[in-house]
């Protein structure tokens, strides 16, 4: 790489590196190293192939799903997360907005890495299920399922999200 | 709200606790993880031990990393605190009180710290600035009052150096900002008056003095340079010459790395410089150092180890505290009059990019936020100047208030100090 290419490259890193440590962190599951590691991982490769690479955001979001997939695929990433607080299920009825999102952190980090990836995909970075087919490799049909099996088991570990089902109906 | 825009919304204030890492381009482009070599190795062993297919693809993940890692001897204990930089970005105000209680920030920059001054007695007719420092306290989210004469806070705000008073001092602290208690103490032989960590937090730059560099002279004429005959005759009558109190009297500066280690290096003052404070400080990059001077070009360059270098490129042209935007395009410059104004020149085309109404560019949030010191806009003439508060300006000239208004030409009043957060 020369020095302009460099240039380009630290420009690009200093630009994106917020937006992409926090895709990265969603996506190992709230944990700060594995998230580091991560995005170091992605923005390694994407500096190999800098002078081919044509958008390289994309690239390092692409970069990134996909290891994270290849690490799921190997299963040593499967492991138990651990999260600092447990949702508490003892709650009220009135369970402000600012409580429901910390049930949902908890309930997101328990999730398995797949089952998130595909959350983030679809609710955060708001991306079609065709393209989160194709980012990820597999069937749209496959999307569509591991989404309703994702938040079927959001549901399940933090069950607040039923009753805000039901005040939904009620509405 | 619905499912789908609760996750969005859960996830969005999940990300922000994101702590940022330093240096992640520089790792990219040497081709390393940043995290620990055995971690990287431990962990491809792993893959290859749980599945013969995951060797493939294993080693295609880590095995460049860990042939990367070269064999280190065993780490002495780290001086500094690992620096984690915050992703959260949001606009924090304390508009409430003249001088503010709960943090202020914007972009990726927080008012880390503030002091406020008094000017002392000394022996002889002198006067010593004295300075308050208040200093922010993550656990209580408040800033709170220290007794330290001095201080400079890391870039992520989790570590603090500190100087003892009064200064020059022998010691330096570095200070757990979360527990408020100093960890380590630095000792030197020179006596330290100033100090200023490095942009990466992994370095401290520490300038030696001989004498408090905040001790004023007792006021009357003296002569600062020339002989006293030729001055006689040009009419100054029977000046004497100004003694050495007159002059700056830095000695040096110490670097320290990470280890703690400390390293001397003699730099006598700019004699052109009238200044008794002359601290030392880092370029953008990290890789140089500054000494200030009292005329354009601001500053001039050295090696850490005190050799002179050509200033990088608009670094010293900062007429405004702000200097270069973080990409290193933008400059703001006071002017033009009568204002108030400040103009933001792109550096690489030379086009002005915004003139804003404010008085002072403090420092950039982001590429196109400045913190900013701005005047009531009624009160704005005469000494309505100084009637001033801290503001946040866009590149659009659009005004966000920070702090509550306070008299900037008084006694008592406070002056920020931006870090990375």
């Amino acid at each position: 790489m020369d020095s302009a290419a460099e240039a380009r490259f630290r420009e690009f890193v200093v630009a994106n590196s917020v937006a992409l440590l926090r895709l990265a962190y969603l996506l190992s599951g709230g944990d700060q190293h594995a998230a580091e590691d991560l995005l170091q991982i992605s923005l390694t490769k994407t500096a190999t192939r800098w002078s081919t690479v044509k958008s390289p955001e994309l690239y390092v979001r692409r970069v990134m799903y996909r290891q994270q997939v290849d690490w799921w695929r190997l299963k040593w990433r499967r492991r138990e997360t651990h999260v600092a607080v447990l949702p508490d299920k003892a709650r009220h009825d009135d369970t402000p907005a600012s409580d429901l999102k910390i049930v949902v952190h908890g309930a997101l980090a328990r999730l398995t890495p797949r089952q998130r990836a595909v959350l983030v995909l679809r609710f955060f970075e708001d991306l079609p299920e065709g393209e989160v087919a194709r980012l990820l490799e597999c069937s749209v049909g496959t999307v569509r399922s591991t989404t309703h099996r994702s938040l079927a088991r959001l549901r399940e570990l933090a069950p607040e999200l039923n009753e805000l089902r039901l005040i939904e109906e009620v509405r | 709200m619905e499912l789908d825009r609760l996750i969005k919304n859960a996830c969005e204030d999940w990300s922000a606790k994101a702590q940022m890492p330093v240096g992640l381009a520089d790792l990219a482009l040497r081709g390393r993880s940043r995290r620990r070599a055995v971690k990287a190795a431990l962990a491809a062993a792993l893959a290859a031990f749980l599945t013969g297919a995951a060797v493939v693809v294993g080693s295609t993940v880590a095995t460049p990393i860990a042939e990367r890692q070269p064999t280190q001897p065993p780490t002495p204990q780290l001086a500094f605190q690992p620096v984690a930089l915050s992703a959260d970005t949001a606009v924090r105000t304390d508009l409430g009180s003249t001088f503010p209680r709960r943090l202020v920030a914007a972009g990726h920059v927080a008012v880390a710290a503030y002091h406020t001054d008094r000017l002392r007695a000394s022996a002889g007719g002198a006067k010593t600035v004295e300075s308050t420092w208040y200093l922010y306290n993550p656990t209580s989210g408040t800033y709170e009052e220290t007794p330290w004469a001095n201080l400079d806070v890391a870039p992520g705000m989790h570590q603090a150096a500190v100087l003892e008073g009064p200064l020059p001092t022998s010691r330096v602290g570095l200070l757990d900002m979360k527990t408020q208690k100093v960890t380590r103490w630095i000792s030197v032989e020179h006596p330290v008056g100033g100090v200023s960590w490095s942009p990466n937090g992994r370095r401290l730059i520490m300038t030696a003095y001989a004498r408090n560099p905040y001790t004023i002279p007792a006021p009357g004429p003296c002569l600062l340079s020339g002989s006293v005959d030729a001055a006689s005759r040009a009419g100054h009558g029977d000046i004497k010459p100004c003694g050495p109190d007159h002059a700056s009297s830095r000695l040096g500066y110490y670097i320290v790395d990470e280890s703690g280690d400390t390293t001397f290096h003699a730099l006598p003052p700019d004699p052109a410089n009238g200044n008794l404070p002359q601290d030392l400080g880092w370029s953008r990059d990290g890789t140089l150092i500054w000494a200030p001077t009292a005329t354009a070009p601001t500053k001039v360059f050295y090696t850490p180890d005190g050799e002179q270098r050509p200033a990088p490129a608009h670094e010293a042209d900062d007429a405004e505290p702000a200097g270069l935007s973080p990409n290193g395009t933008l400059l703001p410059k006071f002017g033009p009059r009568p204002g108030p104004a400040v103009t933001v020149r792109n550096v690489t085309t030379g086009k002005v990019v915004a003139v804003l109404p404010i008085e002072g560019a403090e420092a950039w949030a982001d590429d196109h936020q400045l913190f900013a010191v701005g005047c009531d806009p009624k009160r704005c003439k005469g000494t309505g100047e100084f009637h001033n508060r801290l503001l946040l300006v866009n590149l659009k000239g659009e005004i966000k208030p920070l702090t509550g208004y306070h008299r900037s030409d008084r006694e008592g009043s406070w002056v920020p100090l931006f870090t990375h957060r």
